[in-house]
């Protein structure tokens, strides 16, 4: 793992921070949902900080370069995030739904009584 | 038996009010509800002018969820039967009281409106989906369904229960599959269909391929682990 490579990490986790900070003052993201982008970036910095880490689990797995290791790493994380968001889309659109339906039968309802 | 028609309605001003009027003039006796499926046009508009009775969605949510609206109307309304009704004239009126007597006569759950009892399915990428579907639902459920895509359907007070509390169940030929599966009865009577008023048919060429997969993948893979 050259140099690159790790102040590549760095630039990226950095990226990552200004702009969830500059979300975060226009308030358009939820601190909650900043928790999981603030250890992604983390987890980039650890890696440039201490690159046996990407080189033990390389050898582990059998990966040629510990620049794989990383390359899969962030596809696994982000493969989980995108699932967990599809989950929640269709939780809200649920609950957007019942919304939905709840207001009509009640306008309905008082349309009747009046 | 107190039974409600559902027509969930979404841009359908060409046709809906030739669709109730045809409906109150046939079935007097049938209480029904048009649901509005947050329509652009003047769908919501005619119905109050023609004083119809409307239950009106602020937004579009699709059929499974207009129709769920419907179903929750029937549920806290008591009624013991619920009937599924294309808004664009497709489905005959004539023939919702057969339906409700056969339900009454064999205390089915779902009493499907098919198309291809008396007469055979003409050849057509239609009836090719359909028959598909058909295979699928004979193969898991071991059942036979004639016309699963009929959009003309009765359910009773148990199945009106299950779609007020399912987020999960649309009114499509999956339901059908899972509902067979979970021990429920499906019967058929003949019905004939008329060609759409007007309006264009939700089936796309790109919709009728996403309808596919989704049908076959729900009733293959999902409903086993409903």
């Amino acid at each position: 793992m050259n140099g690159l490579l790790r102040i590549l990490l760095v630039v990226c986790a950095l990226l990552v921070f200004v702009f969830i900070i500059r979300r975060i003052k226009k308030a358009e993201i939820h601190a909650t949902d900043t928790i999981f982008w603030f250890l992604f970036a983390a987890c980039f910095v650890l890696l440039a900080a201490i690159p046996q880490i990407a080189y033990f689990f390389s050898d582990l797995i059998g990966f040629v370069s510990p620049a794989n290791f990383i390359f899969l790493f962030v596809i696994a994380v982000l493969f989980v995030r995108e699932f967990i968001s599809t989950i929640e889309i269709a939780q809200l659109r649920e609950k957007l739904h019942t919304l939905t339906q709840e207001i009509a039968l009640a306008e309905h309802k008082s349309d009747k009584e009046d | 038996m107190k039974v409600l028609i559902i027509i969930p309605a979404h841009n359908e001003e060409g046709s809906i009010v030739t669709t109730v009027n045809s409906l109150k003039r046939l079935t007097p006796s049938i209480d029904y509800v048009v649901v509005n499926d947050g329509s652009s046009d003047r769908t919501k508009e005619l119905c109050e002018q023609n004083a119809f009775n409307i239950v009106n969605l602020p937004i579009n949510v699709g059929l499974a969820g207009g129709f769920q609206a419907g179903m929750k109307y029937a549920y806290r309304n008591g009624y013991d039967a619920a009937l599924q009704f294309d808004a664009d004239g497709q489905h005959k009126p004539d023939y919702i009281q057969p339906m409700v007597d056969a339900m009454r006569e064999t205390n089915a759950d779902i009493v499907i409106g098919s198309r291809f009892i008396t007469q055979k399915k003409k050849f057509s990428s239609r009836t090719i989906g359909s028959s598909i579907i058909s295979g699928l639902i004979k193969l898991t459920t071991g059942k036979s369904i004639k016309d699963p895509t009929s959009g003309m359907r009765l359910y009773n007070a148990k199945m009106i229960e299950l779609f007020v509390t399912k987020h999960d169940i649309a009114p499509e030929p999956d339901t059908i599959a899972y509902c067979l599966r979970k021990g429920a009865k499906v019967i058929e009577v003949p019905v004939e269909m008329q060609e759409r008023l007007t309006g264009e048919s939700y089936l796309s060429v790109s919709k009728s391929i996403s309808y596919m997969l989704r049908t076959c993948i729900s009733i293959l893979i999902l409903q086993w682990f409903r």
